[in-house]
């Protein structure tokens, strides 16, 4: 177990291209952090500069207190689950997860102990014996993490394990994967691109694009408090809808308006902000879970919109409709319809679940929270 | 009707048998012989094709067999009326064929163990490692496959001359160790092997040698199968080289010998097709022993794909 400090971490593959830029974090000892991102933000890079497989163009990395920018993958006393499983085809099992003790000299007694202890934990006993071939998606994703178990890292990195496995199993794992880390209680990084992956497992997310971090935060705080349009859309599934449109001063306060869309009253909170942005464009945020929820038709104040239903996707526990007010179109997350496509609905939103964006910069403006 | 219907039920009732014999509708059945007859005419045109590749092969067996009465009774025969060993003795006894082969072996065994060696090294550098020029010096390497032998020999000859190689193996072995078709293969089988498997060595605490020779070659065994066949048969077929470097009769190959046996014992073919005979054996061995893997390294060794 360890910490682990990131400062300025940059790479550049050439002078202008640069994959991370200027990279800070600070992982807690014990701490499960969640590097997500589209393809090509620079996620995996960055995790391949923590294990070492990436040279370090910019800044400095420190594990438990020491710099290790310059020292091998060997030395860094980390270990890496990979994709691909990344299984050795030419060993068994059991030697697949002994290779690295081996080559660090660990007694043969402790080796047998160590790996026994972690297929024990793993559920894996019974498939030492066989080659990585003769086993499934699963169970070599199972060997994979026992491969890193076995060597008690410092820290542990998992660069998106679950992306092969089909979506039962993916559920399977993330639940045993973190179960497992609080078992451990090991420094563990973990990349994906799966938003899911990465609120149900995070101790703390990094949202990343182009190289950048957006936001660092706790799954819950990038839910509710979103830095920027990006980290709003990225963040939550269905993804927020996104209005573009000005803040109308009215009689009650202020209003959203769009252009042949929606327009919507907006709660006290969210004045001061609008008297601030004037004139300026900007960016309605409405989570589908915020429109036409149970939730928000018990609230009496709740601002409403007219959509008419275009789709209705049942999903079991709950309906996606697919909906449009004038020439926008969005996305309701509803517990009870009844109806049919074609309908028209008054939906209410929730106050809480509205969010504005400045329309140039695509930050977050500033809420009041105390503010209804 | 009665006489026009028997027979149809009788051969659908056979079809329907063979049917449940064999476990298969009657639909897949009758599809089957159907592409079946479809496809004898190209069945036999490749029969015909492989008895006149296989006839040479023949012939030389029969020859070698052939006392030297027989041979001079027919002129050309494809069968043995007395089989004989008198040929094998001959070309043992009048010969150094014995000497040749193990000359041969040594030759093809060392340039074996060499390509074996230094092709999968640098095919692993040039696919897995970053270096500057890497990609160029890897072009310059693959435009040299298209510089005729021929138009080499003197050049080699001089070198050779100057380093005091010539009336040695070391001309024929030392060059042969870079061979660059099996550098090209090498690279392209080894690009193939996925780069976590080496990072997650690295990961693991493997140096760069150890990671070679414990993850990377066992990861190559049909690339080395493709290797160790390819350059064995290549060096043991090869006559040029050996004509051009040995003088002394005792150093000479199999292949040279062979040669010999044509002014030897001109009038006696049954001698030179036994020679011949002896000299394939290797190849075939090979192939026999090493048939699945010959097949597997040209399916999965990136000549095909």
């Amino acid at each position: 177990m360890a910490t682990l400090s990131l400062q300025k971490i940059s790479k550049y593959y050439a002078p202008n291209a640069a994959a991370v830029k200027d990279v800070d974090l600070e992982v807690k000892d014990g701490e499960f952090v969640v590097l997500v991102g589209p393809s090509g933000c620079g996620k995996s890079t960055l995790l391949n500069m923590i294990a070492g497989l990436e040279e370090i163009t910019g800044g400095t990395l420190e594990i438990a207190g020491r710099e290790v920018n310059d020292l091998p993958a060997k030395n860094r006393d980390i270990a890496m689950v990979f994709q691909n499983y990344a299984l050795y085809p030419h060993m068994s099992v059991y030697d697949n997860m002994a290779f690295g003790l081996k080559l660090r000299h660990v007694p043969k007694e402790e080796i047998d102990q160590r790996v026994q202890e972690a297929a024990r934990v793993l559920s894996i006993g019974h498939l030492l014996e066989r080659l990585p071939r003769e086993l499934s998606g699963g169970q070599r994703q199972r060997v994979a993490v026992g491969r890193a178990i076995v060597r008690k890292p410092a820290i542990f990195l998992f660069d998106e394990p679950l992306s092969n496995l089909d979506a039962k199993l993916r559920v399977q794992m993330r639940v045993e994967l973190k179960d497992l880390h609080q078992r451990l209680r090991s420094t563990m990084i973990y990349v994906t691109h799966d938003q899911t992956e990465a609120m149900t497992m995070g101790d703390r997310i990094v949202v990343m694009k182009d190289g950048l971090v957006q936001q660092v935060a706790s799954p819950l705080e990038l839910y509710d408090h979103p830095c920027n349009r990006f980290v709003a859309s990225f963040i939550g599934s269905p993804p927020m809808n996104f209005f573009e449109g000005t803040l109308v001063k009215t009689d009650k306060g202020y209003s959203f308006h769009q252009e042949q869309g929606i327009t919507l009253p907006l709660p006290k909170r969210w004045f001061r902000a609008a008297e601030a942005q004037g004139q300026r464009k900007v960016i309605l945020g409405l989570r589908p879970e915020g429109i036409g929820s149970l939730l928000a038709t018990l609230d009496t104040e709740a601002p409403k919109i007219e959509a008419q239903v275009k789709v209705v996707e049942p999903m079991g526990s709950e309906f996606y409709l697919h909906v449009t007010t004038g020439k926008a179109a969005y996305v309701a997350r509803v517990e009870k319809f009844q109806g049919k496509p074609g309908d028209t609905l008054s939906m209410p939103v929730l106050r809480d679940k509205i969010y504005l964006f400045d329309g140039a910069s695509e930050l977050a403006l500033s809420v009041d929270q105390d503010l209804p | 009707m009665s006489t026009l219907s028997e027979p149809q039920s009788d051969s659908y009732a056979k079809l329907q048998r063979d049917a449940e014999r064999e476990g298969k509708s009657l639909f897949k059945l009758s599809q089957r012989r159907l592409r079946f007859w479809k496809m004898s005419w190209v069945y036999l045109v490749l029969g015909g094709a492989a008895l006149l590749l296989a006839l040479p092969f023949y012939y030389m067996l029969v020859t070698a067999f052939k006392s030297t009465e027989e041979l001079a009774s027919f002129s050309v025969s494809l069968w043995i009326q007395h089989p004989s060993l008198e040929p094998l003795r001959q070309l043992l006894e009048g010969t150094i064929y014995l000497r040749s082969i193990g000359n041969s072996l040594l030759i093809s065994g060392a340039i074996t163990v060499g390509n074996l060696l230094f092709c999968p090294l640098a095919g692993y550098a040039f696919s897995k490692h970053r270096f500057p020029g890497r990609d160029k010096i890897f072009f310059i390497l693959l435009s040299t496959m298209m510089i005729p032998g021929a138009v080499l020999m003197v050049p080699n000859f001089l070198l050779a001359r100057d380093f005091g190689w010539i009336n040695t193996y070391f001309p024929l072995i030392i060059p042969s160790f870079g061979s660059v078709f099996f550098v090209f293969l090498s690279r392209q089988f080894i690009s193939k092997i996925p780069n976590d498997l080496i990072q997650a060595a690295r990961v693991d605490g493997c140096s760069e040698v150890r990671l070679f020779f414990q993850i990377v070659l066992p990861c190559c065994r049909p690339l080395l199968a493709s290797i160790g066949i390819l350059s064995f048969l290549g060096a043991w077929n090869s006559f040029i080289g050996p004509m051009i470097y040995l003088l002394d009769e005792s150093m000479y190959t199999t292949p040279l010998v062979i040669s010999m046996l044509q002014g030897r014992f001109s009038n006696l073919e049954n001698v030179q097709m036994a020679g011949s005979l002896l000299s394939i054996l290797p190849a075939l061995v090979l192939f026999f022993v090493f048939q699945k893997q010959i097949v597997n390294s040209f399916a999965s060794s990136g000549l095909k794909e």
